[in-house]
């Protein structure tokens, strides 16, 4: 799975969570969950188990703390599955 | 410089544990927390403790200088009253945090003397919060500004000071320093 089929797949995860459509709809590596999507920190927990369910694996609670913006969040889910 | 956290938590702006993912409550709080939880209260206790833990992360951040986290875990309770919590930080710091609570909502806060807590909303009478005109409001958020790590601080006089922003259903509490005018 490449990079543009990954962020797709996270972006279907976090859209019910977005609070920023603007930044949600210029959504790229760089994007933060919290400060440009406005996605708030209960929801962002959520955000981490949807992922887990969506590619079937486990997110450890050290990994869980970095991945508070896409590239982040791509690089522990393709470490995870490839 | 002074530090301080708050969250303010409206238990019916939050889904219940129930319909959360089983997984949630591991994710959010350590194995010696959920004795904390019990069945009567459970999710109110549950979104009690994690506004606590909220407060104490805006706080641990405005002193430690670290980079945001999602770290939930880290933020320890080690016990609780019905208008006090104590917990630890990630640097094993102990911090005190109030509580102030109705029905339906909950404002939480480190201990916060040297400031004051504003809002335009109005909130419960034991709510230690003062409530502002929206010309005072816009003149304060108009100082705000917001630090690489996204934590808002003022600037007076080329001067930083710490403060804390909350919001929550629809309602919000900035909390700055007491000695600010609001004219």
């Amino acid at each position: 799975m490449n990079n543009e089929q990954l962020i797709e797949k996270l972006k279907t995860i976090v859209k019910p969570y977005v609070q920023n459509e603007e930044a949600f709809k210029g959504i790229d590596l760089k994007t933060s969950f919290l400060k440009d999507l406005e996605i708030n920190s209960a929801h962002l927990v959520d955000v981490i188990l949807d992922i887990e369910d969506e590619f079937d694996i486990r997110i450890e609670n050290e990994e869980m703390e970095k991945m508070l913006d896409v590239e982040a969040s791509l690089n522990i889910i393709k470490s995870k599955i490839e | 410089m002074n530090n301080i956290g708050t969250d303010l938590l409206y238990f019916k702006s939050k889904s219940t544990i129930e319909n959360r993912k089983l997984r949630y409550v591991e994710k959010v709080l350590t194995s010696d927390e959920v004795k904390f939880l019990n069945d009567k209260n459970l999710n109110r206790n549950f979104w009690k403790l994690w506004s606590l833990k909220e407060s104490a992360y805006k706080y641990y951040l405005q002193v430690s200088d670290e980079a945001p986290r999602l770290n939930p875990t880290a933020y320890s309770l080690i016990n609780w009253n019905a208008s006090k919590a104590k917990m630890k930080l990630p640097n094993q710091q102990v911090i005190v945090l109030e509580i102030f609570e109705d029905e339906a909502v909950v404002f939480t806060c480190t201990v916060s003397e040297g400031f004051q807590h504003l809002s335009q909303a109005t909130f419960p009478t034991n709510f230690p919060i003062q409530k502002i005109t929206k010309k005072q409001w816009d003149k304060l958020v108009i100082q705000i500004k917001k630090s690489a790590y996204n934590i808002p601080y003022l600037k007076l006089k080329n001067k930083n000071y710490c403060l804390s922003k909350t919001h929550d259903a629809g309602k919000e509490v900035i909390s700055v320093p007491d000695f600010m005018l609001l004219t």
